[in-house]
């Protein structure tokens, strides 16, 4: 094959069930490409990825991922060919769309990879199932549903309980079990709603089965190998994506592996995927019987894990396979010297644990099925299964690090044992703790969970440890300690469960010698010699030499959350590249599987380990850096700041930390020091107060006068953060959300209605201050800056403004004393300008700015921390018409969450789009966000009294666009009063028709524009923005997003499509 | 209690014994397969050897009746980082397996600095001793002192002594027991009549048993043993009357017997992940393999038909009216990849 140039479609923003693992198979396909010689074209909306860096490939777009976008590319680039597999469903649905829309053929654009009969004949329920009786491998009964009526009457045939799965879907968006023919009409009707064939598989229970999942590769001549084999914890009907899942399979017997194995290569074989693909496999350990769930035609979450569980580059091997090389021509890049076509053999266990976000949304469902609600996994190595789950409980970063102490009842445990949920772990080992971890309790969590009780049992010696540890008392025997050590115990558990110091723990080991032991993954199990720089620890074995320069420590961010994305991962990663530039060698720490940060050829070492004290103070005892940077990896990384300095101090370690200084970053973090500071300077805050106490709060906010924003402190993403406008509310919010202490004040701040809000990105080397962008939130103030909208350059700035906008911001910089990245958060009210908050770290929003300028801004203020004077930068880095940034939300993975949004962070990723005007680039970041806003149609008002004022103007350039009004009785006679027409529909606590559900459903509106006031919004609102949100009509909550809509329908151009500009610096 | 392997170059481990109590020899060796443990350790190829798996936490599914590649475990002991106290599936655990059939164990070693050292020096001869009569310092010694365990005639020592019928139907295989896998038997007596004999059998003994075929089977031990040298001889004259197979030792006697070398490799393939290349075909099968041996300088007559695409190792050849692999197509343990290899028996016996 010749050298080409080749389009590769990326994932769009990160949703729950297709988040960061596509921007590391993305990123390592660009990559094989452009090493074979292919000039490489990328096409992806989400901004924080590091796929769409101007040095990934040859030409990139931040564009929408549509047909019609793509076309327009396709038609400007006369691409050669098309590798779909790359960008998750995504990538795929487009390929398909842009087949069957003729584009491909058009432009005679090849689709390199698996072909779209494959791809039809593993993801089409139907023609799957056939193929798979045709060639003698046992599937499930079921049958296909293509409306409501059909589900009930399969189901009928087949027994309750039954699986729904709507064809083409992600993450298994809609799908769910139901129980009862009522269950099945509400889970039928949202997925017929969602799969974009309209079409259901109504499948049989296999409910208690356990779930193994096999990674394949195959090339075209039909040579196919299993990467990793992986055993899900809990058993079918958890979505695997939702599960805990171990690698390799540890309860398969020999004959039962094999069946597996052989039956997934047969399954690939015949479905003629090239690449990589994953088959799962439900399997009943008593009758070794087994039952093909699916087969996912292109790398997806689990070859990523499956990629960093084993060594092997998936994406880069599937790459390598698309553009017809063999197998076997391919080398193992671990061993250098060995061959691609391989099966790795691992001698250590690696456990992943998925995050959840329902310590942010209490409110949300917390029962897990077959549809996703996580939003991100952390993956941990341990030579055996208890290190590995003990590590991978350290590395998720929710909790305390270890199994904390709960108050529930036996019934409640049982409860959260039978059900899955995101508890489920957490409640078996509370279980055996009360109940003495004994045999009978061990058969009777397997009775009730499904779970094998393999892993009951390990867990249940891992609880017998946890009580032999809890019965010392301020002394542990060296025995002990090494025992719980090998078992995978943390020092900070250890310390907890026997009373004695953190430190002391680590000195009583260091004196017995017990430290942590880096090994290598090598993918061979030691029988080759490899070079891979990809280590991990473990307590249980004897260290391997490592050859250590002059290196530079970066902390990553950990597994990806709500607050915490992928964003930071893209920091991570041009830290590395900063570093390395600089003659360092770059040295990255972190646990989660998905990102390019991750992966052994991004870094010059990895160490794939929990972000704690104990695991950095280890890693940092074995480097001896020269520097470490805590500025990239998020809150993660900032939080370990003092104790990593402390630690660098007492043991005399020859590291600096690089940048803004610990004791700067907490004046910047801690309000009080944080507010004495700037009121010296001059520079106004809202006013505010820490409350130690409930009465307190209280006192402070009628002092303050409400509104007030309410929020705990050191928190990440606004957690439990609020806007308070009377006593009641505040004495509602402690109720439910906050208890003031004296550890933990609750914040108190005066709340600014109506200000404009400020988000600045800024990188400083102490000297000059460069400003890399001001950016204007589109949604209202209050709510938070990760779920608004926002646009670069600001657009309702005057030049004064502007001006004493970046003059503060130096000036606070300079205060701070701030080396490296900084995020201030400003607000003008009133023709003041306040400063709200000052993050001495790189932000949620710094990719977004590098895109938009050009100027890679990580690596500038990685340099600015090596002591790079950035005299030749401009002060203010300049850029050319606006872009805007949109968050996107995963409302319909996570029920029972209402869509209004606040200043809690409830958005999983974000769209970028770029453009001459703000109108064209809002529309084209909406498109890339997926929520498309209407030309034409019908809109829907629902506006709160206190808002309809404003909203005047507002309805009458709807009118004018040409859209028709419908609106709820108060809205209209407001509207009539304004004399524009709409018609007049019932509430829905009215209980009459037709209400605004019933035109929803009937497909009627096309835009739905409900701004509700107060803190919780009414149910009636609420019931319809769920509903809006299943049926996929798009709607707007706030009156600034309103007329930011407004404005991108009167200037939007449609056809404007430009590369990203990439500045030489 | 405390057990520990002693090693030729001087070095000990120490880990905590199980199964048998007992003090033996063997030529250390490790398997990287993560699953398979049962099928490997009654592999006779692996006669005169300690096993060790590479793979941290061994017996997690029990042992069983049904996984046994021959009569009784075949290591002389077993070596791992962790065995699995209770199973949960299968008749008993590893312990209870090992004691049943006098096998000593030891767990707790770091296995996977041992395979580096393995890797690195090559296999070494090692004494093992989980009964306390021996100190490790004797051990060393005794490991220097000791010979290979390739120098004896394992293959008369795993063989059968009698021998017997299998298979009902289809051509008739006579198939040479050097330490025959039960699944080569299962695999051959499913279309052929099949008639184990001895490691020794004449020609004059083979062509009373009128086969269609003959098939060498695997086993342990040095192809080139001096023992070995008259069985070479009457390969070579059933190679010029009668279709002949060969699996493994098998195949690097066929190897000799044609004219080719043998020699010992520094660690050997053991595990369920080599790949090899069907130089034909182009097509790739991942293998099980066993073997401490490998062939070399081919006549011109011989021709080389797959290769280990590690190292380039010869790993099947082919001459008039026969051929061999060293790979096992009955897997067991280990991938079914290549198990096609069976369904061309027939095509050679019909020629």
């Amino acid at each position: 094959m010749g050298k080409m140039k080749i389009l590769v479609p990326g994932a769009g923003p990160i949703i729950i069930g297709q988040a960061a693992e596509f921007d590391y198979s993305g990123t390592q396909c660009c990559s094989a490409l452009r090493e074979d010689g292919h000039k490489v074209i990328l096409v992806n909306s989400n901004p924080a990825t590091i796929q769409t860096d101007p040095d990934t490939a040859d030409i990139v777009y931040i564009e929408p991922l549509t047909v019609e976008s793509l076309a327009k590319i396709i038609e400007k680039e006369k691409p050669d060919a098309i590798i779909p597999g790359m960008g998750g469903q995504t990538g795929l649905n487009l390929a398909i769309g842009l087949h069957e829309a003729g584009i491909l053929e058009k432009y005679n654009v090849k689709m390199l990879g698996t072909s779209l009969e494959s791809i039809e004949m593993a993801e089409d329920r139907d023609l799957f199932r056939k193929r798979m009786v045709e060639i003698g491998e046992p599937v499930a009964e079921s049958g296909i549903a293509n409306t409501i009526n059909d589900a009930l009457n399969l189901a009928k045939k087949l027994n309750y309980p039954v699986v729904v799965r709507p064809a083409f879907t992600l993450g298994g968006t809609g799908g769910g079990i139901a129980y009862s023919e009522e269950e099945l009409e509400i889970i039928a009707g949202r997925g017929l709603a969602l799969s974009p064939v309209k079409q259901l598989l109504i499948e049989e229970s296999i409910l208690g089965w356990l779930e193994f999942e096999f990674e394949v590769l195959r090339d075209t001549d039909d040579n196919a190998i299993v990467v990793c084999s992986m055993e899900n914890l809990d058993p079918m009907g958890v979505h695997t994506g939702e599960s805990i899942v171990v690698a390799p399979a540890l309860t398969l017997p020999e004959k039962a592996y094999q069946k597996l194995r052989t039956s997934a290569l047969k399954v690939v074989k015949s479905l003629g995927i090239v690449g990589g693909c994953n088959v799962q496999f439900a399997y009943h350990s008593k009758s070794q019987e087994y039952i093909l769930i699916e087969v996912n035609p292109r790398v997806s979450r689990s070859s990523a894990l499956a990629s960093k569980a084993t060594g092997i580059p998936i994406a880069r091997i599937s790459t390598m396979l698309s553009l017809g090389n063999m197998l076997h021509e391919l080398p193992n890049r671990v061993t250098g010297n060995t061959s691609a076509a391989f099966e790795p053999s691992i001698d250590y266990v690696v456990t992943k644990i998925p995050r959840w976000p329902f310590d942010k949304f209490k409110l949300a469902d917390r029962e897990l099925g077959t549809q996703m609600k996580s939003t991100g996994e952390t993956m941990s190595i341990g030579r055996t299964f208890e290190e590995s789950l003990m590590k991978a409980w350290r590395s998720i970063g929710q909790g305390i690090g270890y199994p904390e102490e709960v108050t529930w009842t036996q019934k409640q445990l049982e409860e959260k044992i039978r059900i899955p949920n995101d508890q489920r772990l957490l409640a078996i080992w509370a279980y055996l703790r009360k109940n003495k971890a004994t045999q009978t309790n061990i058969e009777k969590i397997c009775e009730i969970s499904d779970f094998h009780p393999f892993f009951i049992d390990r867990i249940a010696k891992l609880v017998k440890l946890e009580i032999e540890l809890s019965k010392c008392d301020e002394k542990i025997e060296d025995g002990l300690l090494l025992k719980a050590k090998k078992n995978g115990f943390g020092d900070k558990q250890i310390a907890h469960l026997t009373n004695i110091s953190q430190e002391r723990i680590r000195k009583q080991r260091k004196k017995n010698k017990i430290k942590s032991s880096f090994l290598i993954v090598d993918t061979c199990a030691g029988e080759f010699e490899a070079k891979t720089p990809y280590f991990y620890s473990t307590y249980a074995d004897k260290p391997i030499d490592i050859e250590i320069g002059k290196s530079i420590v970066i902390l990553g961010s950990g597994p990806i959350r709500i607050g915490q994305g992928i964003e930071f991962d893209y920091s991570t990663v041009h830290g590395v590249q900063a570093a390395r530039n600089a003659g360092y060698e770059a040295v990255v720490v972190n646990n989660n599987p998905e990102t390019v940060s991750t992966d052994f050829d991004a870094s010059d070492r990895l160490y794939f380990e929990p972000l704690d004290k104990e695991s950095i103070f280890e890693i940092l005892d074995l480097e001896r850096p020269y520097g470490i940077i805590l500025q990239l990896g998020g809150q993660t990384a900032v939080n370990l700041a003092s104790h990593i300095e402390e630690y660098i101090r007492k043991e005399k370690l020859p590291t600096k930390i690089l940048g803004t200084t610990v004791k700067d970053m907490d004046f910047a973090e801690d309000r009080g020091k944080c507010g004495d500071l700037m009121e010296k300077a001059g520079i106004a805050m809202p006013r505010w107060a820490a409350a130690k106490s409930s009465e307190e709060v209280v006192q402070y906010s009628k002092e303050i006068g409400f509104p007030v924003l309410v929020r705990p402190s050191f928190v990440l993403g606004g957690r439990g953060m609020e806007i308070v406008h009377n006593s009641k509310q505040l004495n509602q919010y402690l109720k439910l959300e906050a208890h003031a202490s004296p550890e933990k004040p609750v914040l108190v701040d005066k709340f600014l209605e109506g200000a404009i809000e400020l988000d600045i990105d800024l990188v400083s080397d102490g000297k000059n201050v460069i400003i890399g962008a001001i950016m204007e939130q589109i949604e209202m103030a209050g709510v938070h800056s990760g779920d608004s909208a926002c646009v670069m350059p600001a657009q309702s700035l005057s030049k004064k403004n502007i001006k004493d906008v970046e003059d503060i911001s130096r000036k606070v910089a300079k205060i701070l004393n701030i080396v490296g990245a900084a995020n201030l958060q400003l607000a003008i009210k009133d023709d003041i300008i306040y400063l709200l908050e000052a993050n001495p770290r790189a932000s949620r929003t710094l990719p977004f700015v590098s895109k938009s300028t050009g100027y890679p801004m990580a690596r500038i203020a990685v340099n600015a921390m090596l002591g790079d004077k950035l005299d030749e930068i401009p002060k203010t880095i300049p850029m050319k018409g606006a872009s805007v940034k949109v968050p996107t939300f995963s409302w319909l993975k996570l029920t029972g969450l209402d869509t209004v949004l606040g200043p809690e962070m409830k958005s999983t990723g974000e769209a970028m789009g770029h453009g001459p005007n703000f109108g064209t680039a809002y529309l084209k970041a909406m498109k890339g966000g997926n929520k498309s806003l209407p030309t034409k149609g019908t809109v829907f008002l629902s506006i709160s009294n206190k808002l309809k004022l404003d909203f005047e103007d507002v309805a009458k350039d709807l009118v004018n666009h040409g859209f028709d009004l419908i609106a709820t009785k108060g809205t209209a006679a407001y509207l009539r009063k304004c004399k524009i027409d709409s018609k007049v529909i019932w509430r829905i606590s009215d209980r009459k028709q037709p209400d605004i559900l019933s035109i929803m459903r009937k497909g009627n509106v096309d835009l739905i524009i409900n701004l509700p006031t107060g803190r919780r919004a009414a149910t009636d609102g609420a019931q319809m923005r769920r509903l809006a949100v299943e049926l996929g009509i798009p709607f707007i909550t706030t009156l600034t997003g309103a007329r930011a809509a407004i404005n991108s329908l009167k200037e939007g151009e449609t056809d404007y499509v430009q590369p990203l500009k990439k500045v030489n610096y | 209690m405390q057990g520990w392997i002693a090693l030729e170059n001087g070095s000990v481990f120490f880990g905590e014994s199980f199964g048998y109590a007992k003090t033996i020899e063997g030529e250390l060796v490790f398997n990287t397969s993560m699953t398979g443990y049962q099928e490997a350790l009654t592999d006779p190829s692996y006669a005169g050897q300690i096993l060790m798996f590479t793979f941290p936490q061994i017996g997690n599914y029990g042992c069983n009746k049904e996984s046994y590649e021959s009569k009784k475990i075949q290591t002389q002991a077993c070596i791992v980082k962790e065995w699995c106290r209770k199973p949960y599936q299968g008749e008993m655990n590893l312990d209870e397996w090992f004691r049943k059939e006098k096998i000593p164990a030891i767990e707790g070693i770091d296995t996977r600095e041992l395979t580096i050292m393995t890797r690195e020096v090559g296999t070494l001869r090692s004494v093992m001793c989980t009964d306390g009569t021996m100190t490790p310092e004797e051990g060393i010694k005794r490991a220097a002192n000791m010979s290979w365990p390739s120098e004896e005639n394992l293959v008369a020592k795993v063989s059968t002594s009698k021998s017997y019928k299998e298979g009902s139907k289809g051509p008739r295989v006579t198939l040479y027991d050097w330490g025959v896998k039960q699944s080569i038997v299962t695999n051959l007596a499913m279309k052929n009549r099949v008639t184990i004999v001895p490691w020794n059998y004449s020609l004059t003994e083979i062509k009373k048993t009128k086969p269609d075929l003959v098939f060498l089977s695997n086993g342990p031990g040095d192809p080139d043993h001096p023992d070995l040298a008259p069985v070479v001889n009457t390969i070579k004259e059933i190679v010029n009357e009668i279709p002949v197979i060969g699996i493994c030792l098998g195949h690097q006697i066929l190897g000799l017997a044609l004219g080719g070398k043998t020699y010992k490799l520094k660690y050997g393939h053991r595990g369920g992940n080599q790949p090899v290349k069907d130089i034909e075909n182009e097509v790739v099968y991942i293998t099980s393999q066993n073997h401490g041996f490998a062939l070399h300088e081919l006549p011109k007559n011989v021709q080389e038909t797959f290769i280990n695409l590690n190292d380039n190792t010869c790993e099947g050849i082919k001459s008039n009216n026969c051929w061999s692999v060293q790979f096992h197509p009955e897997a067991a343990p280990g991938p079914m990849d290549a198990n096609v290899l069976f369904e061309k028996v027939k095509e050679m016996i019909d020629g």
